[in-house]
């Protein structure tokens, strides 16, 4: 079963869902028996050498995008590719439609909520701040009896 | 149309479900077309009555009996029509959907003649098997307990039973209620029970002591607050009363009536009339630090007219505005708050004290003071916002000696403030790391007391003027921190919703294609950091 493989180079890190792709290759491979659709692994009928530059694949017809773990040559000029499945990428569209409570966000925050994550130096900061006006005069005070 | 049935718990609750009727066939049988159709209702009355419809002789009336006995009906209750027969039985029809869970019942079969019902688990393997017998030459539709035994149901600790009825082979006769059989049809059928919860024993020794219930939120939610102002000075004093005088004189005043009182102008044989001591007459002398309002008036001491005017008080009590200070958040933030942020005031008379940074942060700060100056006494309100929360009080007046007794009395109110120095309250340590947690930073940080007795004579010496002392954390933020694990939000959203780094407490994937291990490793991903 030959399926289209698209060899690309992610720029981005594994946890992001809108990665920077950019296509290097189109091959035609097959998937060696026994793998999942998780961590397939592809033999591709290519040089290794131009496979250097690819870190990411897409396989349109397991409507996955995958992470390439690792390639190496067999004889006959194939190569085997190991993938993993890029879940946030091949997902992304179902995924931005679920809702959740959210933790931590970048820009989306409430600075009143205290998660214990702040660090903060020994020296603390003291100052102070005075009211005003205070006592400013002094009088004698004499008590008699009568009026 | 529907049959209504019940199942008994072992704790005695019982519980109902039916199943409808579509419409007898031209046989006059009634059945449904799967089991999916039965549903579990839970109604607490008027279901003790259940139906037995005679499926070989249906031209006989619907029939109903009490589900607990499970031989034949002793106490037939008729039903002739049965499109009415649920009426006619008087069952209830606003039955509300309930969960079933048939480890905590006893399963029910339906049965005629001689017959099998088993129990299968989620693999289809028998676990479970009973004969049961209707003793009657009828081919009926009966209700009775199938396993009645609760050592029975604790052998079924499956998530799935499957219960299958078999019509009785030698007699040919129908068993009915599930499904409508024809003679040459398969002799059995089931129902599934799905997610059925594995039984297990309680045997918890608190059981009987009861269980927790739900409960909570039916508060008011009333956020409203009443003010709490400054109080008014007393109107009524000592001054009003003619018994005393109080007068708030210059020096030259003083030196003045001094010198009247050491002349030969003083009478002192008046004087002896009334006083074994002249300087009995004399209540006191102070400095205070507040000037009342005064008009000028000659001094009588005792009943004698000295000659020598000064400024005599209207008022004992005297009020002092120290006026209003605004407490400003730094960060914006938590941090701005106990137990990170703290805040001190030092107040003349009253000493130091500590408030709570919750209580006046984001607030005005007022500082009134209410002085007797007869006494001394004064009392200093702090207003935070639009109510009074603290109250402080102390003594502001400097007694002078004109006796040998007042001189010992001066000082050994001097000595006893001299012995109340400050002191460190809690240690801590010394040594810590260059950052650390907020909270471990502020927790470790020594209480000290900033003042000691403030009153009196020293009180006189010290500070004139309020001030506050915040001690906050001093911050280290790396650069751009939320790009990299974003700052607490705890809101609901879209994921589409949002951009940057984010981290999720809780995320339903509802309608994400993907296999279970995939679904897994989504949710990790997006509780752990994503960046979207």
């Amino acid at each position: 079963m030959s399926f289209n493989i698209i060899l690309q180079k992610n720029n981005s890190d594994y946890n992001v869902i809108n990665k920077e792709i950019e296509n290097i290759i189109t091959l035609t491979g097959d998937l060696k028996n026994n793998s999942s659709l998780i961590d397939p692994t592809f033999i591709v009928r290519v040089n290794v050498d131009m496979l250097v530059n690819s870190n990411y694949l897409t396989v349109d017809k397991f409507k996955r995008k995958y992470f390439i773990r690792d390639i190496k040559s067999l004889t006959n000029g194939t190569c085997e590719i190991t993938a993993h499945v890029d879940v946030l990428s091949s997902f992304s569209n179902d995924i931005k439609e679920c809702v959740g409570i959210i933790n931590k966000q970048e820009n989306e925050w409430n600075l009143y909520i205290d998660d214990g994550s702040f660090k903060a130096y020994q020296n603390s900061k003291v100052l102070t701040k005075a009211f005003p006006s205070g006592f400013t005069n002094y009088n004698f005070l004499l008590a008699v009896a009568g009026r | 149309m529907a049959f209504k049935y019940e199942l008994t718990c072992e704790t005695g609750e019982k519980m109902y479900f039916s199943f409808p009727i579509i419409s007898p066939n031209a046989e006059g049988y009634f059945y449904f077309n799967n089991s999916e159709q039965l549903t579990f209702v839970d109604d607490p009355n008027n279901m003790t009555l259940f139906g037995c419809y005679d499926f070989g002789n249906y031209n006989l009336p619907y029939t109903a009996f009490p589900l607990i006995n499970t031989g034949f009906p002793t106490n037939l209750k008729l039903s002739t029509n049965p499109e009415s027969v649920i009426s006619d039985w008087g069952f209830k029809n606003d039955f509300t959907n309930k969960k079933w869970y048939a480890s905590n019942g006893r399963y029910v079969v339906f049965t005629s003649g001689s017959n099998y019902c088993g129990i299968y688990d989620d693999k289809d393997n028998r676990l479970y098997y009973k004969q049961v017998l209707f003793p009657t030459s009828r081919v009926g539709m009966a209700l009775i307990y199938g396993i009645t035994n609760l050592e029975d149901i604790k052998t079924f600790k499956m998530k799935k039973i499957r219960i299958d009825f078999y019509r009785d082979q030698s007699t040919k006769l129908y068993c009915g209620g599930i499904d409508y059989i024809s003679p040459d049809d398969q002799q059995f059928f089931q129902v599934l029970f799905e997610n059925v919860e594995p039984y297990v024993e309680d045997n918890d020794p608190y059981k009987d002591g009861g269980t927790s219930s739900s409960g909570g939120g039916n508060g008011t939610f009333d956020n409203t607050s009443d003010s709490i102002d400054i109080p008014q000075v007393p109107q009524i004093n000592a001054v009003n009363t003619n018994f005393i005088s109080i007068f708030c004189p210059t020096l030259g005043q003083l030196q003045s009536l001094a010198d009247y009182m050491w002349s030969d102008l003083f009478d002192i044989n008046t004087w002896k009339k009334l006083f074994a001591n002249p300087m009995d007459a004399i209540l006191g002398l102070s400095i205070i630090p507040v000037s009342p309002s005064t008009t000028t008036s000659e001094v009588v001491v005792g009943n004698i007219s000295t000659g020598v005017q000064m400024n005599k008080a209207n008022v004992q009590y005297v009020n002092v505005d120290c006026g209003t200070l605004a407490i400003q958040e730094f960060w914006g933030a938590y941090l701005d708050y106990d137990p990170y942020t703290k805040i001190e005031i030092y107040l003349p008379y009253c000493g130091t004290h500590q408030l709570k940074a919750d209580d006046v942060m984001g607030k005005s700060l007022q500082a009134v003071y209410h002085v007797d100056i007869l006494s001394g006494a004064c009392c200093c309100y702090l207003k935070c916002g639009d109510s009074v929360l603290y109250t402080f009080t102390g003594q502001c007046s400097v007694s002078l000696p004109i006796s040998g007794n007042d001189f010992t009395s001066v000082l050994n109110g001097a000595l006893s403030v001299a012995n109340s120095v400050g002191s460190i309250i809690t240690g801590g340590n010394p040594i810590s790391n260059v950052t650390s947690a907020v909270g471990s930073v502020i927790g470790m940080k020594p209480n000290i007391e900033k003042t000691g007795s403030i009153s009196g004579s020293s009180g006189l010496l010290a500070i004139q003027k309020p001030y506050i002392i915040v001690t906050r954390p001093n911050q280290c933020l790396p650069e751009k921190q939320n790009k990299y694990t974003g700052y607490p939000s705890y809101v609901t959203k879209k994921v589409g919703d949002l951009e940057g780094y984010t981290e999720f407490e809780k995320i339903r994937l509802d309608n994400v294609n993907c296999t279970t291990k995939e679904r897994e490793e989504i949710k990790n991903i997006l509780m752990g950091g994503v960046i979207l």
